[in-house]
């Protein structure tokens, strides 16, 4: 302001035309400077963000290199926890008849009669929109003693790949008409109809 | 206004004295004592016959000529050998100011125009008019004049200016020998501007050379990591693997969370239920339990599910029935299972 008052009256007493060339003169360096100015600001933020955007990634990308032998056992004990979890890709569509016969084994172990079993298959998009998992799906139709089914389910539970009884029906046969030769009728073998889910890789 | 033969014509505007008045701007600015750039940069001019002469012999004396000093030798030409005329004119015919100054001093001198050597200065300026003093000398008066400066300055005449005075101020006679001193104040002017231009073209590096530094800086890092994805791109397909396995086994052990173990809760409902309760049937789905059969007393056998703490919600979806030949009610119940960790 102080500048503007020692100007200001230099500059009206110039001669019109003067004053007219002046003014434009400044206002055409003013906005050159403006430019170049504003040039220069805009080209180092620029480049001050992409520094502040790839400093970063360097030092992840380094950092990496550095634990690049712990990643390798991580990977391999991952590799360990999704074979617990799941059938690898590698068996295909092996992996579901591989379960059907996984279970009427378990189910045989346990002293349970296998009436029939059918195998169900389904993607699983539960979780994200990337399905990582098959669903393996089998429903199984089991007579057997209450001990035997639950020797079943114990050995369902420790089984590898991971399983799990979706839906488990118990029913009471109905007393069937004793006829000669056949063995005494047992009041305590139930009817059971389950289904077991496992998981297979994609 | 428009002249079609004007040479700056646009669409039919006549841009002519625009142009004229930008020029005129110009050399206001230029040569006009109030703006000061002409006071800076144009070299004095010493008057041989003026109030300095002793000072200037001096100098004379010992550079044997006076353009050898630097200095420009002017001589005033005698009041009584001028003719000095005053004009006014409106501000805005400032743009044709030669033109009047010439026609005046063809209508006005007492010689012919051509043996006439004349003048002008703007003696002052208002608002609306400028107050315009044209000095008119003979030719010949003008040539004895500067054979006289140089034989008492010992100069080549055409080093000489001739000045007239009009009283309050000198105006300089057009033709003679300021030629030389106005190259002079062009070379000022653009050794001026080239001093001006340099400093600039330097301050402008100066402020450029943080913002250079950082480009420069952003060009190494983005050479950097290219490298360095270039180089560790198996670990990091590895890292990708990795955590897609993580992935795969967060959702995994997200499945078989929702599932129940359905193993403890069969033993629950089994140690919870009295010898006189006889199921037909037991389903179970996610964490639903439906229970049908025969007791002595169905409530009572409702009641001790929910005092168990262990099932939410026991309910009976159809009413309580007797039935006269086992003797006991026929019940249906259904409950939920509550998070039991002891389980």
């Amino acid at each position: 302001m102080k500048l503007w008052s020692l100007v200001k009256p230099w500059l009206l007493s110039l001669p019109r035309e003067a004053r007219a060339v002046l003014l434009a003169i400044w206002a055409v360096s003013a906005l050159l400077f403006f430019a170049w100015a504003t040039a220069l600001g805009s080209s180092a933020m620029g480049s001050a963000r992409e520094i502040s955007r790839v400093e970063p990634q360097i030092a992840r990308l380094m950092g990496y290199e550095l634990v690049v032998d712990e990643f390798e056992r991580a990977l391999e004990q991952s590799a360990l926890t999704l074979r617990a979890l799941s059938y690898p890709r590698t068996e295909g569509s092996q992996a579901g008849a591989k379960l059907q016969q996984s279970l009427r084994g378990f189910a045989e172990d346990a002293g349970l009669t296998v009436n029939g079993s059918q195998l169900l298959v389904a993607e699983d998009r539960s979780d994200s929109e990337e399905a990582f998992f098959e669903l393996l799906s089998v429903d199984l139709s089991l007579q057997g003693m209450p001990s035997a089914l639950d020797a079943f389910l114990d050995e369902l539970r420790r089984s590898t790949p991971r399983l799990a009884v979706s839906k488990l029906d118990l029913v009471k046969p109905r007393r069937p008409r004793q006829r000669r030769g056949e063995p005494a009728y047992n009041p305590e073998i139930l009817n059971v109809r389950m289904t077991v889910v496992g998981l297979r890789e994609l | 206004m428009s002249d079609r033969h004007s040479p700056y014509n646009l669409f039919g505007l006549d841009l002519a004295e625009t142009i004229g008045r930008v020029k005129l701007g110009w050399r206001q600015l230029l040569w006009s004592d109030s703006i000061g750039i002409h006071v800076r940069f144009c070299p004095p001019v010493q008057f041989a016959n003026g109030d300095g002469r002793s000072g200037l012999d001096a100098r004379i004396e010992r550079h044997q000529t006076v353009t050898e000093a630097g200095q420009y030798l002017g001589w005033l030409v005698p009041e009584p050998e001028v003719l000095i005329r005053e004009l006014t004119v409106p501000v805005d015919a400032e743009i044709y100011l030669d033109e009047i100054a010439t026609s005046s001093v063809e209508a006005n001198s007492p010689f012919d125009f051509e043996r006439t050597a004349y003048g002008y200065r703007i003696a002052d300026r208002s608002t609306h008019d400028l107050r315009v003093r044209v000095a008119m000398v003979s030719r010949d008066t003008a040539a004895d004049q500067l054979r006289q400066a140089a034989e008492n300055t010992h100069t080549d005449e055409s080093g000489i200016e001739l000045w007239a005075s009009d009283g309050d101020s000198q105006i300089i006679l057009r033709g003679f020998g300021e030629s030389s001193r106005l190259q002079q104040y062009q070379k000022n002017l653009r050794g001026f501007m080239a001093r001006t231009l340099i400093a600039m073209l330097g301050l402008t590096l100066v402020l450029s050379l943080p913002v250079l530094w950082v480009q420069q800086r952003a060009h190494q890092l983005t050479d950097l990591k290219a490298d360095t994805q270039s180089r560790v791109g198996a670990v990091v397909a590895t890292r990708g693997q990795l955590v897609r396995s993580q992935e795969m086994i967060d959702a995994a052990e997200a499945l078989f969370e929702s599932y129940v173990d359905y193993g403890p809760w069969l033993h629950a409902v089994a140690s919870l239920t009295p010898d006189q309760v006889y199921f037909n049937r037991l389903g179970l789905e996610g964490k639903t339990l439906t229970v049908s059969g025969f007791a002595k007393n169905a409530a009572d056998y409702q009641s001790v599910l929910a005092e168990a703490g262990l099932f939410a919600e026991v309910a009976a979806p159809s009413a309580f029935t007797r039935d006269e030949r086992v003797g006991s009610e026929r019940f249906t119940l259904t409950m939920s299972f509550k998070p039991a960790p002891a389980l």
